[in-house]
Parts: C-alpha cells; structure tokens; sequence
C-alpha cells in the first residue's frame, strides 16, 4: 500500500470498489447480452468478493483498530463494516429475488444488475461517510440508482409513477440537504462531522442558531430516505408501485444506509447543537410509529400493508437512533440485521404469490394458502410473527434491543408508545395468517417455481429462526472493536 | 439427585419433537398414530417430571438449575436462557404433563374421524411445550417466549375448526386481547430491567425483598405483571376473551382454557411473590381484580345456556379465586386451587365433550337433561366434579377453596384494603358456584329428557379411551384436595412443599382454633345454601321462578356478560371497521364516510392519514414543505426566546 498521496488507506474501502468494479465490468457485459442472467451471476460473484474483503476487514478492525481514509472523511470502523454485511445480506437476497422474477414478469433487461450493485456501492459510502460532502455523494449515488429501478416495469403506470415521485421527491429532499449542509459550512467552516463537532464546541462559537438550523435540514434530508412521517409519503406508494424484488432492495439497503447517516451525525455533530434537535426527531419517531402502524391496519394488499409496515419499522430504528452512541448504533445494527432478513423474506413469499404484473396481492388470494402451499405459508408466518416481534424470532429481540436503548437514553414516553405500536402491529400481521389458514382456497395460484427465490426464503427463514435464539452471537461481534466518533 | 431432577428438563423437548413429527410427517400416517405419538410425547414427559420430582423430594437441594445458553450480552446486562427446577416449577409440570396426558389420551377417541387429525395433535404437543416453558423458565424473558407460544397455540387450537367463520373471529379476538396484557409483560420486563439490573427471575426476588416496603416502583411493576395476568387468566377487564375460546374443541378447552394455560397469570405472581409480597398495593388490586372477577362471572354463568360457556365462567370464576389467592399474599394457596382446579374442571369439560360427542354436537343445555341414565360413567364422574367444585367437604375443591377463604379473612398483606369485605365476596361467590354448578349439572344429566327423540336410541356412552381419563380424573378430583388440609389442625403436605419456593414474609392472622372451625362452618354453609336453593329452583320448583325473572334486568345483564362485548365493540371494533370501510373507498364518498369514522378518536386519525396520503405529488411535497419550515419555525422561536 505505497499509493503515493495524502492519506487514502484503498482497504478502507475495497468493499464498496468491488461493487463499483464489478458494476463496471457488468454494464460492459451487458451490451452484448439479451438475458440478464449472466449480469446476475456476475453481480452474484461481485458481491461474493465484496463480502469477503468485509468479512476481512472486519477482522482486522476488531482485532486492531478502525480505518480512516482521506483523512476522517471515510471511515471504516466497526458500525459502518457491520452495516456493509447488511447491505451485502440485502443485495444479494435481492439479486436472488430478481432472478427469476425479471424473466417472468418481462422485465429482464441486463442492465437491472449494475444499477442493483451501484446503489449498494452508493449505500455503503453513506454508510462510512464521515462528512457531509461524502454523505452526500454516496447517497445520490445510491438514490440515482434506485429511482430507475423503482420504474424499472416500463409501461406500467403505477411503477412509473412510484418511480417519478420517488424522483421528483427526492430531488426535494436533496435541496434540504445540500442546503442544510451549507448553512452547516457557513456556521462552522467544515464539512467534516469531527471538525465540526470541534468547532462547534469550541469557546467563542457564537452560531449555533445557523448550526442548528442547518442540522434540521440535513435531518429533513435523511428522514426522506428513512422514511420517518412525515417525510414517508413516497414510499407506500414507491414501494408499491415498484417491481417486488426492488421495493424489498429500498426497504431494507436504503433505510439501512439512511439509518447508519444518522446514526452517525446523531453521535457526532447534534449532541453539540441546541437540544432541539434531539426533541424535533423524537417527534418525528413518535409520528412515524403511530402513523405507520395505524395506516398499516386499514390496508387491504399485503403489499402495501407490508409498505406501511416497513415505515413503522423505521420509526422503531429511530428509536435507537435516539440512542445514538454505542447502545443505540448496536441496537440498531441488530434490528436491521433481523429486519432485512424478515422483511425480504415476506416479499420473497409475496413475489411467488402475487402475479406477473404484482397485482393480485389482496388477502383473499393468500387465503387457504396453508392448504396449498404448506412450506410458503410457513415460511410467510415465521417472517410476520417475526415482523410482530413474537419470541422466539428475531425481531423479537431486535425490538428489546431498541427499546432498551431508548429506555437507557431517557425516552420513556417514546418507547411506551413503541411497545403499544408493536400490541397494535400484531393485528394486521395476523390477519394474513389467519387468511392463510383459517380460510379456505379462493383463487388459482399461479404455478411459480424458483430456485432461486426457494434459496432467497430458506436463508432468511433459517436466519430469522437463528438469529432469534442464538442473538447473543451477532450482538457480541457488535461490541468488539472501536466505534469512530462516538461519544465525542 | 440433581441429574436425576435435570432429567425433566428434556419433557418439553420431548413434546416440541412430537409436535414436529406430526406436523411433518402427520398427514402420511392413519389414524390413531399421530394421537399415540403426541401421547407418548406427553407421556414420557409426565414420566420424566416423576421422576425429577421424587427425586427433589428425596434430595438436599430445592432448586436445581439448567442453563441452555447466553443469550445476550449487552454492557452490564447479561442474560442467559436456562430451567430453574424447584418444588413450584416441577409441580405445575405434574399438572402440565399429567392432566396434558390423560387429556391428549381422551382426545384419540374425540378427534376420531375429523380430518385435521395430526394437526390437531401437532397443536396440542407445541402448546404442551410452549407451556412449560413458561414454568420451567429461570428469566422473565423465557418465560415471556412460554407465554407468546401458548398464546400462538390457543389461537390455532380455537380456531381448528375454521370453516365456521365464528371460530376463526373467536380466535382472533383470544389472540388480540391476550396482547393487551403481553404489552404489559412487556413493559414490567423492561421496567425490572431499569430497576433491578436482570430479568433472571431468582435474582430479580432477591433483589425485591431489599427494596423499601411499599415503594412505588415495585408497585408499578406489579401493576404491568397484573394486567399481563389479567390478559391470559381472562381476569377483569380482559375476561372476555375467554367464552368465546370455547369455539376450539372440547379437550381443548379442558386443557389450555381450564386447567393450564389460563393459571399462567396465577403461576406469574406465584412465581414473583417476594415481589408482590413487598407491594400491598398491587397485591390488594390482584385481590381486588379477582374478587370482583369471580363475583360477576358466578353471575353471568346463572343464565348462561351453551353447556361449554358456563363451565368457562365458571373457570373464570375460580381463577378470581386464585388471584384474591395469590393476592392476600397465600401463594401456595393459589398453586393448590389451581392443582385441584386443574382435576375437576378438566373432568368438567371431558365429560360436557363426552355428552356434545353423544349427542351429535348438540351443546344448548335446553335440548339435554336426563343423561346421566344413558352415560352412567360419564354422569357420574361429573356429578363428583360439580360437588367437588361446588365445595362439598371432603371433596378436592372444598380444601382449596376454604383455603382461599380463609387466609383472605385473617390476611396481614392486604388488611388496609378491605379483606374482609372481599371474604364476604368470596363467600357469597362460593354459594352462587354451587348453585350454578348444580344447574349445569341438572340440566344435563338429570331432570326431564329434553332432546330429540330419535337421538335417544343412538344415545351411547363414549369409548374407554375417553371414559378412562374421567375416571382417573375423578379420582384425583377427590383425592388432591387431601394434600392441603387446614394447616390449624391438619398436616399440610403442599403449604410445606411449596414453601421454599414462594418464601415471603408475609403473615396471617391467627385465629383461635373455634374461629378457624366457625370459619370452616361458614364455607361448608355457603355450599350447602348454594346446592340447596340450586335443588329447590330446579328440581322442586321445576324452573317455574326462573322462568317468571327471565325478563327482569339483572337475568338481562347476565346473559349479554355483563355487557363487556357490547362496550368494547361500541368503543374499539366499530370505530376500525368503519374506518376500514371508508379508507377502501377513499375517492368515491371521502366526506360522507369521513364524518361517519370520525366518531372515534382511531377513526379520526387513520382518517386524517388517509386524506394526507392523496396520491398527489404535490400534496407530498407540501407535507414535507411544511415539515421542514415548522422545524425552522421552531429553531427561529427558540433564537428568539432564548
């Protein structure tokens, strides 16, 4: 490693490069290929290798100490490599997901892959970025990518239209932020979170009106593609609208890299601004929590009850952002852990059920799926239960993870209203395992049959059991190592 | 010893795997199999929870502990998931894998024939795990994972039968009220976590008897444990749930709603006593809650006519009875009528199942009367559950119910609350048990035959395999009560077997040894007016008073139950279903509907959602718009206040 040049360490970041590389390598592919399935299996091995140099990192971060690069502007300390598996965990489920399904539903243009890839590659850059510029790269490279996907079903109008409001709205979204960002600049003379913080703390600071001004704006910018209320409105219908591989990709990868920004500005640049920050986002958790639990009630798709139920889920993260920290980053790393591998794993199910187009995901049609289909309907209940937070499954434990961490910082109120969100979330998560087996057959299924998603669904039901009983592994690997900016 | 007590540490294992075989291999195998095989499960299991339990008899030790694995391990708090083994646990694994045994055997004989065999097995084997998981766990927090599975299988098991749309509602509606009260196992858990550190359930006990007598925090948590208990003992104002769980079948109701499942809440507190024991006012509001639970569900079951829905409030009733039990602080009093309970209300529902079985599914007590004739073993293994439960002395109910009676009157625990006017509660509950107990049984079993004729020469005793466990539960029905005499004049076996387990420092009242005999008198009286006046209105005076009052309020306000479903459908269920019709069409009637749903604060809100979610990106960008300038808004006020 004798790159000559100010301080850039290439380990640091070989992760999100063999994204890139592989992307690269797969877009040339792709202009001579009619089916995407060798893209797929390129992207496949691209993000194998991706893994791998993770898993090495990690290794060596918890052994000796985090990496820095370009100066503490990327970082890769423990969170952020942990929060690359879950996108990793993502990202392959999803290319598992699409398959299949692109051929089916005619949709399978090579180019599908690459984007997949870039917008992972995009996700893990917000994920290490350690000032505002490169948070702000990372996140439009990731969003780009996922606005074409979200249209990726051409001719279709509600794919269309997910996809146009996922773009115009997130163009809005991006004008808060590089706008809160300036006035961040403009109040302290940097971009990046440590200097910033230092400024900020510093005897003499006497802008902290223009700071914090500047902090709800970045906040408003990151509550968009976390889809905290009331900034969510896009994604019920994004994902709704969205090819069902791509609406389990945006749920899981982009909230899991919204959720890691915040995390990390909450740990280091808002402690030092008013408290009001801290009291505005707690607003916006409790808004979220209410709203999305109580919108998913009244939904009569699954696919959009599954949507809302995906903004509830950000709430109950923002729950542990709150904690922001040691605790709160651990908590929530382990929600998301559990909660890509439930929530992909019930839009696995959901693309074997639904037809080519997406249509037809009403109750009526999972009912007597017991009956007919006796591994989906389990595989389905074990990923709701899960969702509900019913023990032994893993999103039971996530939940007592994130409520703890609100509890230990202070937000009583907050997570009271959590746990009576979550007694409230167990009647729309039931109702469609009460259809499934407690009703008899009403429809025809379609005859689906696909290994690959078969594969996608038998690693997340074996997940979601396991990491459920043994939590302790994962949350131990949490623990070692150094947390970059924590605390200052 | 120990390694003969850890044993039983493999009975839920045992179950999970027969649950597991039916459920994969079930359908493949011909009937009986799959009832053998969840028998045996069972069996071994009972077995296996002799043997540890002799063995914690004969041994030094009263507590052995099992450790599976660490669970978690976050900063200072540590958890790892294991069996605690004491003289509690391994009892309440007795009823469990015994009662469970002879219930599952019973079930061969009923289930004959339906078509979800093996499902029906495999529910009953996972419930039979789930639930003593629930009483071997050493953390609240396995305990809690017991406590969610049992939920999941009631709700299976009452809806087995789901082609009738009315089980699968009834399923649904256990389900969602038992939530109400997880919620609140929820919220304790995370408020002993802040308070003491851990959730292992030993340390947490140790921990209570060191905090200040009375304080408010302990007073909290019992509050959050007693609406958890609440919710799945079916205690007011959660009770309703429970009626309508009769809709599963028979040996269902008789295992999971009458002897087991139910007595969770009970086993909870027991479990925590220490805890509760330093807390007089959640201990008095247990009482309190029981008391009056056992008082209006007496009431309800008079005009109830479904022959499973008296039994239910009558099971509702006397697990009121074990909560003022647990709540005047006499823990092993609580344990042993849930231990005598468990017999002769199982043996109550097996025998109102044989008499549905005979009669074809018939189950309104208006078209039965006069069986005991043709069913002589079914008739009269009820006959001796009814007296049993009704209190009759020397019968099993009567000692755990004076029990109950008489530590309420001379508690020290809860003296500040009213316990003597919660005696005469009791008192005048234990009558009105008999007298409706009397009924269920005259109803059914003798009097006038008043189903169909052409019923009658088809009319049949059930199978052995279904009369064999009423006999054996009418023996014990008899007999358990003789482990618990009054501890004044008696030797008491349970008091002194349970004592290390639900050591408080809790006292009573002594009374001279004629107070504690006049006391006796006073329950063996309660009893006698209940069975007599039950006699004279049914037998006597042949149903013609009851007749005359069928109109009055109070014979109203008993059948609707109180009036609780039509409270909560009025306050909870109508304001969602309107509000669920009126988002499925939001752009035709939006105004007309919308004034109709916003009745209700719910309604209002999910109304108010779905006006925001308009589908125009111009409405979005304006929420997001005015999101961020009330942000600015409020940093600018702040800039400016400060």
């Amino acid at each position: 490693m004798t790159f000559p040049g100010p301080d850039i360490n290439w380990v640091a970041f070989t992760p999100p490069l063999v994204l890139l590389l592989t992307a690269a390598l797969a877009v040339l592919f792709a202009l001579y290929q009619e089916s995407g399935r060798l893209t797929a299996q390129l992207s496949l091995l691209g993000l194998v290798v991706a893994a791998l140099f993770n898993l090495h990192l990690f290794q060596v971060v918890r052994q000796t100490d985090a990496f820095t690069s370009f100066g503490l502007r990327y970082l890769a300390d423990t969170p952020a490599i942990a929060f690359n598996f879950v996108i990793l965990i993502g990202t392959v489920l999803a290319v598992l997901m699409s398959y299949h399904y692109l051929e089916r539903a005619d949709l399978d243009h090579p180019e599908y892959y690459p984007l997949i890839l870039l917008s992972a590659c995009g996700a893990m850059v917000m994920v290490a970025a350690g000032d505002l510029i490169t948070l702000l790269l990372g996140l439009e490279i990731m969003s780009l990518a996922v606005y074409v996907l979200s249209a990726w079903r051409q001719g279709s109008r509600e794919s269309e239209e997910a996809g146009m409001k996922y773009f115009l709205l997130g163009a809005f979204a991006s004008a808060f932020l590089v706008y809160g960002i300036a006035l961040l600049y403009g109040a302290s003379g940097h971009f990046v979170y440590a200097e910033i913080a230092a400024v900020l703390r510093g005897d003499g600071f006497d802008q902290l009106l223009l700071a914090t001004l500047g902090g709800m704006l970045v906040l408003a910018g990151l509550a968009f593609k976390a889809a905290l209320a009331p900034f969510h409105q896009w994604a019920p219908d994004a994902y709704t609208g969205a090819p069902t591989p791509v609406t389990a990709f945006m749920s899981v990868v982009v909230k899991a890299a919204a959720i890691a920004a915040l995390l990390r500005i909450f740990s280091s640049v808002f402690p030092d601004l008013s408290p009001l920050v801290g009291q505005v986002f707690a607003v916006l958790v409790a808004l979220t929590l209410v709203l999305g639990n109580l919108a998913a009630l009244f939904q009569r798709g699954v696919k959009r009850m599954l949507a809302y139920s995906a903004v509830a889920h950000a709430g109950y993260l923002g729950l542990a952002v709150l904690a922001a920290g040691t605790v709160g980053t651990r908590a929530a790393i382990w929600y998301l852990t559990a909660y890509t591998l439930m929530n992909v794993g019930a839009f696995a199910v959901l693309s074997l059920i639904a037809d080519r187009n997406d249509r037809g995901d009403d109750l009526e049609r999972f009912a007597g799926l017991g009956r007919m289909k006796p591994g989906l309907a389990a595989a389905l209940t074990v990923f709701l239960l899960s969702l509900a937070g019913i023990p032994p499954l893993a999103g039971f434990t996530g939940k007592i993870l994130v409520f703890q961490a609100a509890l230990q910082a202070g937000y009583v109120a907050l997570a009271i209203i959590g746990i009576v969100m979550s007694v409230v979330a167990v009647v729309y998560y039931f109702r469609v395992v009460a259809v499934m087996y407690f009703r008899e057959p009403e429809y025809e299924l379609p005859a689906i049959s696909s290994w690959a998603t078969s594969m996608a669904i038998v690693v997340t039901v074996a997940g979601t059991v396991l990491l459920g009983i043994f939590p302790g592994w994962w949350y131990g690997l949490l623990q070692a190592g150094r947390q970059l900016l924590a605390g200052m | 010893m120990t390694d003969l007590i850890s044993l039983a540490a493999f009975a839920p294992l045992l179950a999970l795997i027969g649950a597991l075989v039916n459920g994969l291999f079930g359908r493949a195998f011909r009937e009986p199999l799959p009832g053998v095989i969840a028998s045996l499960s069972v069996g071994i299991g009972f077995l296996l929870s002799i043997i540890a339990f002799f063995a914690l008899a004969a041994g030094e030790e009263t507590r052995v502990s099992i450790t599976l694995w660490p669970y978690l391990q976050a900063g200072s708090f540590e958890l790892s998931l294991g069996f605690a083994l004491d003289r509690l646990s391994l009892l309440m694994m007795l009823i469990i894998t015994g009662v469970g045994f002879l219930i599952h055997v019973y079930s061969i004989g009923y289930m004959h024939g339906d078509e979800g065999f093996s499902r029906y097995f495999m529910g009953l084997n996972l419930f039979v795990a789930a639930m003593l998981l629930l009483v071997m766990a050493d953390s609240f927090l396995l305990m809690f994972v017991g406590w969610e599975g049992v939920g999941i299988c009631s709700y299976l098991l009452i809806g087995f039968w789901y082609r009738e749309k009315l089980n699968a509602d009834a399923a649904r509606k256990a389900f969602i009220v038992n939530r109400i009260g997880d919620a609140g196992f929820l919220l304790a858990m995370f408020l002993t976590v802040t308070t003491f550190g851990t959730l292992d359930i030993q340390a947490v006990n140790e921990a209570a008897g060191a905090l200040v007598f009375g304080s408010s925090v302990l007073g909290v948590i019992g509050l959050l444990y007693l609406l958890a208990a609440t919710g799945k003992s079916a205690q007011l104002p959660l009770q309703v749930w429970l009626p309508d769980a009769m809709a599963g079948p028979t040996p269902v109701s008789a295992l999971i709603h009458a002897a087991t499942m139910v007595t969770a809440g009970v086993y909870l507190i027991a479990r925590v006593a220490p805890l509760f024991a330093q807390t007089p006012a959640a201990s008095a509001a247990v009482a309190w809650v029981g008391g009056l639970t056992a008082l209006i569900a007496a009431f309800i079951a008079f005009s109830q006519t479904d022959i499973k829905k008296i039994l239910a409030y009558s099971t509702i009733s006397q697990l009121g009875f074990m909560f003022v039990a647990v709540g005047v602080g006499a823990y092993w009093v609580g344990i042993f009528h849930v231990f005598t309970h468990a017999f002769f209300k199982a043996l109550l529902f097996l025998g109102a199942g044989s008499v549905i079985h005979a009669l074809a599914g018939e189950q309104d007590v208006r078209r039965m009367g006069g069986l005991g004739k043709h069913m002589r073993v079914t008739g009269t293994t009820s006959l001796i559950a009814t007296l049993a439960i009704a209190g009759v002395p020397l019968l099993s109910g009567f000692f755990s119910k004076d029990a109950i009676l008489a530590h309420t009157a001379t508690s020290e625990l809860i003296a500040d609350y009213g316990n003597l006017v919660l005696y005469a509660i009791l008192l005048v509950t234990a009558a009105m048990t008999a007298f409706y107990m009397f009924r269920w049984y005259h109803r059914v079993f003798a009097g006038e035959e008043r189903f169909p004729k052409k019923l009658r020469d088809s009319l049949h005793e059930s199978p052995s395999v279904m009369t064999l466990p009423l006999v054996i539960l009418a023996v014990c029905s008899v007999l358990a009560g003789y482990l618990g005499l009054p501890e004044f004049a008696f030797p008491n076996w349970i008091a002194h077997w349970l004592e290390p387990s639900v050591e408080t420092p809790v006292s009573f009242l002594h009374l001279s040894t004629s107070l504690e005999w006049l006391l006796i008198g006073l329950s063996v009286v309660a009893a006698a007016v209940g069975l007599g006046l039950g006699y004279w209105v049914y037998e006597r005076n042949r149903g013609r008073l009851v007749a005359r009052l069928e109109e009055s309020m109070l014979a109203r306000l008993s059948r609707s139950g109180f009036g609780f479903d039509a409270l909560y459908r009025a306050v909870f269920v109508e304001p969602a279903e309107g509000t669920a019709s009126g988002l499925s069409s939001v752009d035709t009637d939006i105004v007309d509907r919308g004034l109709r749903a916003g009745a209700s604060p719910v309604g209002l809100l999910a109304r108010a959602a779905a006006l925001l979610q308009s589908g125009y990106l111009r409405a979005y960008a304006l929420a997001m718009l005015i999101g961020v300038l009330v942000f600015a808004l409020i940093v600018s006020l702040s800039g400016v206040l400060s």
